[in-house]
């Protein structure tokens, strides 16, 4: 039972990891919570949904419910959500910042923002249930602990994301652009760091990912327009536990999140779910503030 | 025309009522800077509390104590204020955001409550036949309807001049000294954090009221009248209305009200019943970019912030 | 004589649009000379270097760098330019490595030129190549100081700004600062800082300006400016030693 949680909850924590690094960039970078961005991971969801309504989700390659036509989706998806993050920005969120609004500001735009992203999405697919593909697939049974085959994919595929943005903000020169605004913008701009420009490129990777998960979600098995609105509380928790400082941060507070939730359903009626990733936020803003990662004092 | 009449009545009844949410929002935001976005979670205690305490008895029930309306009331402004203590003190001290994302988790835990804790709450029959004040005294809904929008101009009536002497008095201004000044905040250190609490718990315990105002309006609750929707409906009000100004939160509930319930009308007149998710959402669109719009271009509200309560500008 | 690399004039700038801190102040600094602004806090010192850098607002007077104005441009433009900027607290990237932090120094730079003048900021403070691989935050105040210097240098500025930059430093590291700063401005750039130790300042300084309530005071040769009896009572301090 316990392993079948865990096996589950890393599932569920590949997902919110996605999302919550986007939620820690922004946190980090803009410095605000930007109750929006679940509604990336819906568009992105619902963007892939329709090149596979073009293409097909193509014929199941392997034990997998999908071919490389779900896999392009995916990619076609994350691109036009990046845009649509950084569309977002160019409307809303530039013009405050140009103003130099309160920051709570950005958080009540976000409000309004998530409103009308999500219920775009309803007006055009409506509340129903959507599929990529009504495939079946036969779990593998892995040390007594069951794992469908396109979890397996999703996970690994999450993995190297995950890598592949690491070695981007370690190595790259944007990355180290990213990093430095994250701790002082003013500094950045003295190192003759285009803030504008770092900004464009924050939105358009935590959009891509944020698209990604909505695409694994997705596949797991359906699409509703709920889809991120119900992650939110779980990317907030998992972007604040990691301590909204490092990288690997966000990602092991996905985790933590996810595992977290899977357990708890042990021992809770399921109806409380929604509630978990709440309890252990609660839990981590009033003991460790910082995060787990996060320095001292910092926040 | 009495359709009209009887219409607009209880039009005018649901902005009081949500009025009073909103200002009670505007003393935590407005007049003390608190980012409170589990508006619906209070909303929801008070209107829960009143329901189960008044509600006629029903054996699948825990509560329906069938107890008088006025009991219900306090109980529910208590009971509020008790929550608002608890969470006040955890999450007080958190800096702007991080209180709103946990405001918003308390919100979504309290709505979860009253959908799983079916005993108690109905879960999503939700609970019904809860009296309303004096219903025996007027016969007709209409008369109700109008003695009821009576008591409620009362109430907001007695809020707005409360508010209004409580935000000019020394302990309003030290409130905006805490909202404008941050520095001033932690340089009075614990004592602002009390200032913060009281704020909030006052201004949380109206919206308890709100709560049970609507229960005994409408004589029925359930747990998809709070959901998040409801926290976002209310800070657009705010927004939109212009925050740090009583008067502009009661514009502003009238005016995002009768735009909500002007494009509902509309969309159930114009849209063919198979569409109605998508109706629903495009009201829903409307309240979103009329919240982002305020925002752009008109970052003040309809009514700014008095001069007299700060010369400083929100933005 | 040359024109002065740096001209302010007249310069009023602030935090808020209508509140501002510097009312008026003008200043000039050439290449290869040391210039120190002194004063009382809250005298807009502060303020003034950030709006040369670019990161306050100006609402009048010019700023001219090699006879262009620079009001209004955004602080990147202002880099490439030829100014660094060196502020007072928060002057490197903790949570960045000592290398990474040069690197983002060199952010304008082509990757040939930043591995070029990776190599000279080593050269010059070989304790940051002993410790390239080490957090900022690890650092001693002093060390960190020679990193914040070494990072505005990485795009090899004509004009250095520097905000306190012996603030928190023992007397040892504040002179090793100061003498870094004097071999800088021999090899042709101009310096403008921002002191509190007075004192200290002035002696490896050219000129002075001493800078209150936002308008220029006095102004004149460092060696004068010390001598001065009126300035010395009221900003250089009682203690001569110092």
């Amino acid at each position: 039972m316990i392993a079948q949680a865990l096996a589950d909850g890393i599932f569920t924590g590949a997902i919110v990891a996605l999302g919550a690094i986007g939620v820690s960039f922004t946190l980090q970078i803009m410095r605000f919570a930007n109750f929006s961005h679940s509604e990336l991971i819906t568009w992105g969801a619902y963007l892939a949904l329709v090149f596979v309504a073009f293409a097909g989700p193509g014929t199941p390659t392997g034990p997998f419910t999908f071919g490389w036509q779900l896999l392009a989706a995916a990619a076609m998806a994350a691109l036009l959500t990046g845009l649509a993050a950084w569309g977002v920005d160019v409307l809303v969120f530039r013009r405050l910042r140009r103003r130099g609004a309160h920051p709570l500001a950005m958080v009540f735009a976000a409000f309004g923002a998530a409103l009308v992203m999500r219920h775009l999405v309803v007006l055009v697919w409506g509340h129903e249930s959507r599929f990529y593909t009504r495939e079946l697939q036969i779990a593998w049974q892995v040390m007594g602990v069951k794992v469908l085959p396109d979890q397996a994919f999703i996970l690994l595929l999450a993995v190297a994301v995950v890598t592949v943005l690491h070695l981007f903000l370690a190595y790259s020169r944007t990355g180290m652009a990213m990093r430095a605004m994250a701790e002082s913008p003013a500094l950045a701009q003295a190192c003759g760091i285009r803030t504008e420009a770092v900004i464009r490129t924050t939105w358009i990777v935590s959009g891509a990912l944020a698209a990604l998960a909505g695409v694994f979600a997705g596949l797991t098995p359906q699409l509703h327009p709920e889809i991120g609105f119900n992650l939110l509380l779980a990317l907030f928790a998992a972007a604040i536990l990691g301590g909204s400082g490092s990288l690997p941060g966000a990602v092991i507070g996905g985790l933590l999140v996810g595992i977290a939730e899977n357990v708890a359903l042990l021992f809770v009626n399921p109806g409380y779910k929604g509630a978990m990733p709440f309890l252990l936020l609660l839990l981590v803003l009033l003991v460790r503030p910082q995060g787990i990662f996060g320095e001292k004092g910092e926040r | 025309m009495t359709g009209v009449v009887s219409y607009l009545v209880f039009f005018a009844c649901v902005v009081l009522i949500l009025g009073i949410v909103t200002l009670g929002l505007n003393l935590q935001w407005g007049f003390t800077g608190l980012f409170n976005a589990g508006v619906a979670g209070f909303y929801a205690i008070g209107a829960f509390t009143h329901a189960i305490l008044t509600a006629a008895p029903q054996p699948q029930y825990l509560g329906n104590f069938g107890l008088p309306w006025i009991v219900g009331v306090v109980a529910a402004m208590a009971a509020t204020a008790a929550a608002a203590w608890l969470v006040g003190v955890l999450t007080i001290r958190l800096r702007g955001d991080y209180l709103a994302i946990a405001s918003f988790g308390i919100a979504v835990s309290i709505q979860l409550v009253t959908l799983n804790w079916e005993a108690l709450t109905g879960g999503s029959q939700g609970i019904t036949r809860i009296p309303k004040p004096l219903a025996g005294v007027f016969d007709t809904p209409l008369a109700f309807n109008l003695w009821y929008l009576a008591l409620l101009a009362a109430i907001v009536g007695a809020l707005y001049v409360a508010l209004e002497r409580i935000v000019r008095s020394p302990w309003g201004r030290v409130l905006r000294a805490i909202r404008e000044d941050e520095a001033a905040a932690i340089a009075l250190g614990k004592s602002a954090r009390r200032y913060r609490l009281e704020a909030f718990v006052l201004g949380s315990t109206m919206m308890g009221l709100a709560g049970a105002l609507y229960a005994s309006f409408i004589g029925f609750v359930s747990a998809f009248d709070f959901l998040p929707i409801v926290t976002f409906q209310v800070w657009a009000m705010l927004i939109v209305g212009g925050s740090g100004n009583n008067r502009g939160a009661l514009l502003g509930t009238f005016v995002v009200w009768g735009i909500w319930t002007a494009s509902g009308a509309l969309v159930t007149k114009l849209v063919p019943p198979t569409y109605a998710a998508q109706g629903a959402a495009v009201q829903v669109i409307l309240i979103g970019l009329l919240l982002v719009l305020t925002l752009l271009f008109r970052p003040q509200g309809l009514i700014g912030e008095e001069a007299v309560v700060s010369r400083h500008a929100k933005d | 004589m040359t024109a002065p690399l740096l001209r302010v004039e007249d310069l009023v700038a602030g935090y808020a649009p209508g509140l501002p801190v510097v009312h008026g102040a003008s200043l000039e600094a050439s290449a290869g000379e040391i210039v120190t602004l002194i004063g009382p806090n809250g005298a807009g010192k502060s303020t003034l270097l950030k709006a040369i850098a670019g990161l306050v607002t100006v609402e009048r007077g010019s700023i001219r760098i090699a006879g262009c104005d620079v009001v209004g441009l955004p602080a990147h433009e202002i880099v490439r330019l030829g100014v660094g900027y060196v502020p007072q607290t928060g002057n490197v990237f903790t949570t960045l490595t000592v290398l990474e932090n040069l690197k983002v120094g060199g952010h304008l730079l082509a990757p040939a030129q930043r591995a070029e003048r990776l190599a000279q900021a080593f050269t010059r403070f070989p304790v940051l190549a002993e410790r390239r691989r080490a957090l900022a935050r690890t650092l001693s105040g002093g060390q960190r100081q020679m990193l914040a210097i070494a990072r505005a240098l990485m795009t090899a500025p004509r004009l250095l700004l520097l905000d306190e930059p012996s603030a928190g430093l023992a007397p040892v590291a504040a002179e090793g600062v100061f003498a870094e700063l004097r071999s800088l401005a021999r090899s042709g750039v101009a310096v403008l800082m921002v002191e509190q130790r007075a004192r200290a300042a002035l002696r490896v300084s050219d000129r002075g300006y001493v800078l209150a309530e936002g308008r220029n005071r006095v102004a004149g040769p460092a060696a004068t400016l010390l001598s001065d009896p009126d300035v010395a009572a009221a900003f250089l301090g009682g203690r001569r030693a110092a």
